[in-house]
């Protein structure tokens, strides 16, 4: 059953098993594999339940369809860094280009040694990424899908040695359309909202789209359901309220949006950690001239990547978009920008994507988007800056005769020892174009309630019955892009609360 | 100008009239009272107390001065975007007090009363010009300069001719731009009016040129590209800003592809051949 929000006319007040709340890489995965198991489960989102019928590939029109504050959502400081997600059933996986990486091994290594988390060593997950893995049809891009953008940098990346590789993604009969982030037009690319929610759906979950939760209803310490608001196509409050009793309750909002609901509704947090620890991938799209015709359009955007300096936070992943959303990364104006413009079909682009050691916050405020602060520091600055370098020496290294770095200080790069003065340069971070993805760790588990939210399973530290499922839990960047890990980490949160039943 | 922003004004300006009113009648009534009390508080702070005066000169000036004040925040209640002109005389009045009492308190005597009022004062003055940018940001009949100067802007950042003839006067980009900034926010208009007169005026305060709207082509050109490359961030991210809204109408507009070698041929094709094929193709108008 789904139920559009901006259609209820009159209050809803329901019982449940499990109550989740939001419908992305987490929440998604916990509402299906609980109804699966016969488990009575509502499934809350914000946005509306859009699939590939309404997707049209127009990079503006989807950004306002499908994406939070149309895409101006981010964090404060120096500099500002955007960060975008979706606001949709399947959130961010309806707009993510389908890479799907488990955590390395050395990661999970890392959280258990570390942050003492339990049970999430690569044996004990594996079964967890297997299980997500095949639900998802992970496969790593055909050849009849691969194009230019990403033969070049793959010619590139060998001619330097540097190790990569073809990316793996949830897709079932990809056209290569090319527009992944902004909505699969054929519904091939296995997000939450054609895969795991609406197999959830048939095993009897309910799902109401359109509301806005505003806490999470507690007595005497225990969760007990939550409480939210209807909007209607203009987000604006219906006047209608959704309030759902349940025995438990799953907040899977996304690093940035679950640390606030759970503050806002009064959770108590003895680690004193919740909000705190947000990781963020800051990234920077490099562009590359070639002499001949690259057509990056006509391809899988994310399709190759360099995982060579994986280990050193670096991780490098194809990203070519449309026109309308390549102009403004590229340098000049005026008559120099239209130059640049003017050769957009031998334009190749990539990521140059960094795991941090900064860290940020996030605290409630009394709007609906919370205060969202974070400061690269100088070594992530650096770190940023070599993987530029590194981009732009593999772009060099394939035949490129121009780089277009997105650092201020240096915009055009014309050749490979250009490239890797970049590499070593140590410019401060608001010389640096960036935007940011996969924000994490602000409830993060661990077995020691003095220092993390919640537990390795990811119930609440004292709470017996509320539960987290979503990027928040990590206790440190993942590395890697996320999705694969939150449901994996998702499933076993549902084992979990299956037993508890 | 949104309505309850109005009204907030009226409220404000209306507030301080009568501030101003009570304030000046303790001061005609009990000059020395009103002393002795402000000094009783300050004592306790370690302020040094001011000297009684029985010379009634500089309190007939200074009630003129709270009549004057009082009047003009009174008359600009009745209508704060009429009379937002007499605003900057209102805060001019403020601040010339603000600064006086702040000199006599450094140099002459550190008593409560000048930091009090030197403090008082220097905020209302601030309000007062606050409002008074406000009412400029928000202003209807600005409307028609606006658009002059977005046009200016657009022009020079994607001017006619160069490596393709189309440029941004060739689109009604400026009229596409002006309607995302009113959809983003109440304020949006605001922000945009405040974007085009910090590049207007940055020209003058950075450059030293004349401001943009009355800069050559290649002036406004260069002026621009001043912004991009300059070593302020704050000044990078604002034109960073308006790039990625500029530029993001003007090249999905399917006119300026066939310039750049762009075509949606492949898009269409995949629309057309996947499981969802039928419905975009009534959704395009072809035949599937």
């Amino acid at each position: 059953m789904t139920v559009d929000g901006a259609t209820v006319a009159h209050d809803v007040h329901e019982v449940a098993d499990v109550v989740v709340v939001g419908s992305g890489a987490g929440g998604a995965v916990v509402a299906r594999e609980l109804a699966a198991r016969k488990r009575d489960v509502v499934l809350i989102e914000e946005g509306a339940f859009h699939t590939g019928k309404d997707f049209t590939g127009e990079p503006r029109r989807m950004i306002d369809l499908l994406y939070r504050n149309r895409g101006l959502t981010g964090a404060l400081g120096r500099p500002t860094i955007p960060i975008p997600l979706g606001r949709c059933v399947g959130g961010t996986t309806t707009i993510n280009s389908g890479t799907c990486y488990r955590a390395p091994d050395w990661v999970l290594d890392e959280w258990t040694e570390r942050h003492g988390v339990a049970g999430v060593r690569e044996p004990e997950l594996r079964p967890y990424f297997e299980r997500v893995e095949h639900e998802l049809n992970v496969r790593p891009v055909p050849d009849e899908l691969y194009g230019q953008n990403s033969r070049l940098f793959e010619r590139g990346a060998a001619a330097l040695g540097y190790a990569g590789a073809r990316i793996p993604r949830n897709e079932r009969g990809c056209l290569g359309t090319g527009v992944c982030a902004f909505g699969c037009p054929q519904d091939a690319k296995q997000a939450m909202h054609v895969s795991y929610v609406p197999r959830g759906l048939a095993d009897g979950a309910r799902l109401y789209t359109r509301c806005r939760v505003g806490r999470v209803l507690t007595s005497d310490g225990k969760a007990i359901g939550v409480l939210g608001r209807f909007v209607d196509a203009a987000e604006r409050d219906t006047g209608r309220e959704l309030r759902i009793l349940a025995r438990h309750v799953v907040v899977a909002c996304g690093a940035l949006l679950t640390p606030a609901l759970l503050e806002r509704s009064g959770v108590p947090d003895p680690s004193g950690q919740r909000g705190r620890n947000l990781h963020i991938h800051p990234a920077t799209r490099v562009g590359a001239l070639f002499p001949d015709e690259v057509r990056g359009w006509e391809e899988v955007p994310q399709a190759y990547n360099v995982h060579h300096f994986l280990r050193d936070g670096i991780f490098i992943q194809g990203q070519f978009v449309p026109p309308a959303m390549e102009a403004p990364v590229l340098p000049g104006v005026g008559r120099e920008h239209k130059a640049i413009m003017a050769r957009y079909t031998r334009l190749g682009s990539f990521g140059a994507l960094i795991s941090d050691e900064s860290a940020g916050r996030v605290r409630a405020s009394r709007g609906r988007w919370p205060h969202v602060t974070y400061r690269l520091g100088a070594s992530d600055a650096r770190r940023l800056s070599r993987a530029i370098g590194l981009t732009a020496e593999i772009f060099f290294a394939a035949g490129a005769t121009e780089v277009y770095s997105g650092v201020h200080s240096r915009p055009v790069l014309r050749s490979i020892d250009e490239a890797r003065a970049l590499q070593q340069a140590t410019p401060p971070a608001t010389e640096l174009e960036m935007m940011a993805f996969h924000p994490q760790g602000t409830a993060r588990m661990g077995e020691d309630a003095k220092s993390a939210v919640t537990d390795s399973t990811g119930r609440v530290h004292g709470t017996g019955s509320l539960w987290v499922a979503d990027a928040s839990l990590f206790p440190s960047s993942c590395k890697v892009n996320p999705q694969i890990t939150i449901m994996a980490l998702a499933t076993r949160v549902a084992d979990v609360i299956d037993a508890a039943l | 100008m949104p309505t309850s922003l109005d009204g907030a004004l009226r409220l404000l300006f209306r507030s301080l009239a009568i501030a101003f009113a009570v304030t000046g009648l303790l001061f005609f009534l009990f000059p020395d009272g009103t002393i002795r009390f402000l000094d009783a508080v300050g004592r306790p702070l370690g302020f040094a107390e001011a000297p009684v005066s029985a010379l009634r000169f500089w309190l007939s000036l200074a009630v003129a001065y709270m009549v004057l004040v009082t009047l003009l925040a009174a008359e600009i209640a009745r209508d704060p975007r009429g009379r937002a002109h007499l605003m900057p005389i209102l805060a001019a009045g403020k601040a010339t007090s603000s600064l006086t009492c702040l000199g006599y308190f450094v140099a002459s005597s550190p008593t409560f009363v000048y930091l009090l009022n030197a403090l008082v004062d220097g905020s209302l003055a601030l309000i007062v010009l606050a409002a008074w940018a406000v009412v400029g940001l928000t202003d209807d009949a600005r409307a028609t300069r606006d658009g002059a100067l977005l046009r200016a802007v657009l022009d020079a950042l994607v001017p006619r001719g160069g490596a393709f003839p189309t440029g941004a006067a060739d689109t009604d980009v400026d009229a596409a731009l002006a309607r995302y900034f009113a959809s983003l926010h109440p304020l949006g208009p605001a922000g945009l009016r405040a974007l085009l007169l910090a590049i207007e005026y940055g020209a003058v305060v950075f450059e030293h040129t004349r401001p943009f709207s009355r800069l050559d082509a290649d002036g406004r050109e260069r002026a621009l590209a001043a912004w991009e490359t300059s070593r302020l961030a704050p000044r990078r991210q604002l034109i960073a800003s308006l790039k990625l809204i500029a530029l993001m109408h003007f090249y999905e507009r399917p006119d300026v592809w066939p310039a750049i070698g762009y075509d949606d041929g492949h898009l269409r094709q995949k629309l057309l051949a996947g499981p969802n094929a039928a419905h975009h193709a009534a959704r395009l108008g072809v035949a599937s």
